[in-house]
């Protein structure tokens, strides 16, 4: 066991960082296919799958630095399964359940996407669960929530989310169904703004170490 | 036809040079990220240090060396003057 962080926990940290800067791109580009089918679908949804898999394979690299680091503590078992960790349950539990949304719905779209379509699309709907879950991970469990250039990545990777779906999706689906896209932008605000109330009282604030779970003896040994 | 698969050809080549461009991109800024979580938590000597020694494993033969610790208080300092 180790007290102190080594390489392996700042690969960790980067790598988790850069999965949902990868994740927030892959969003942002589905949203815009589903919203402009005919503005070159070839490139658009190649761009998206390709970054899709960038995404399995930086996520891939942030779990096992997170398994083999000696530092947090974390096994198998905490990468695997949701909320038993003894580092932050609760916001690493979250990134457990993150990556189940995303394997899901990048599984049921290959190959060549044998599942009915209304299937299909429900579980790729879940893509958005999947980033809202991996961004309050990101600010719970990650020890850099108050790193400046994280913030700003955050930041972007948000704005860039919230102006696709709104700018992009709601502008060409409103016209179908006025009620139900209002109901979806409201809800897509709403949310927004929740997670940024509870990230600036929370992952944002001195003592977030203590109050997330995170075992005493590396608060001490920091 | 012809038109059809030169405009084929010519998405597959922008595809791979977006994906590369995005692959590079994201390997950088995760390098990025990587030095300054560690430069924030250790300090830029113990990562230099790091550095110096992860090298000096890979190539053993490379005359690579970590800082030397700065002198003790009591050691007699050495003055130069009259640089040229």
């Amino acid at each position: 066991m180790s007290s102190s962080p080594n390489v392996l926990w700042f690969v960790d940290r980067s790598a988790g960082e850069v999965t949902l800067l990868l994740l927030s791109a892959v969003v942002i580009l589905g949203v815009a296919r589903a919203a402009m089918p005919r503005a070159r679908p070839v490139l658009l949804e190649g761009v998206h799958v390709n970054l899709g898999l960038l995404t399995i394979a930086f996520a891939g690299l942030h779990i096992t630095a997170a398994i083999l680091d000696p530092y947090a503590r974390l096994g198998l078992l905490d990468a695997t399964v949701p909320f038993v960790s003894a580092y932050r349950p609760t916001w690493t539990g979250l990134g457990v359940v993150s990556a189940y949304l995303y394997v899901a719905a990048v599984l049921s779209s290959w190959p060549a996407r044998r599942l009915p379509r209304r299937i299909w699309i429900w579980l790729h709907r879940g893509m958005y669960a999947a980033w809202a879950v991996a961004l309050v991970h990101s600010l719970g469990s990650g020890s850099d929530a108050r790193n400046e250039l994280f913030l700003l990545l955050d930041l972007a990777a948000v704005a860039g989310v919230l102006i696709a779906f709104l700018g992009l999706r709601v502008a060409e689906a409103w016209t179908a169904l006025p009620p139900l896209w209002a109901a979806l932008a409201a809800v897509a605000l709403v949310t927004t703004l929740g997670v940024g109330i509870w990230a600036f009282n929370g992952p944002l604030q001195p003592g977030w170490a203590h109050a997330s779970g995170t075992p005493p003896d590396l608060i001490r040994s920091r | 036809m012809q038109d059809r698969d030169r405009t084929v050809a010519r998405n597959r080549q922008t595809l791979r040079r977006l994906t590369v461009a995005a692959a590079g991109a994201a390997i950088g800024l995760n390098a990025v990220l990587l030095i300054q979580t560690s430069v924030i938590q250790v300090g830029p000597g113990a990562v230099q240090d790091a550095i110096v020694s992860f090298f000096g494993a890979v190539f053993p033969g490379g005359g690579l060396r970590a800082a030397q610790p700065p002198a003790a208080p009591s050691a007699s300092p050495l003055v130069v003057t009259g640089a040229s």
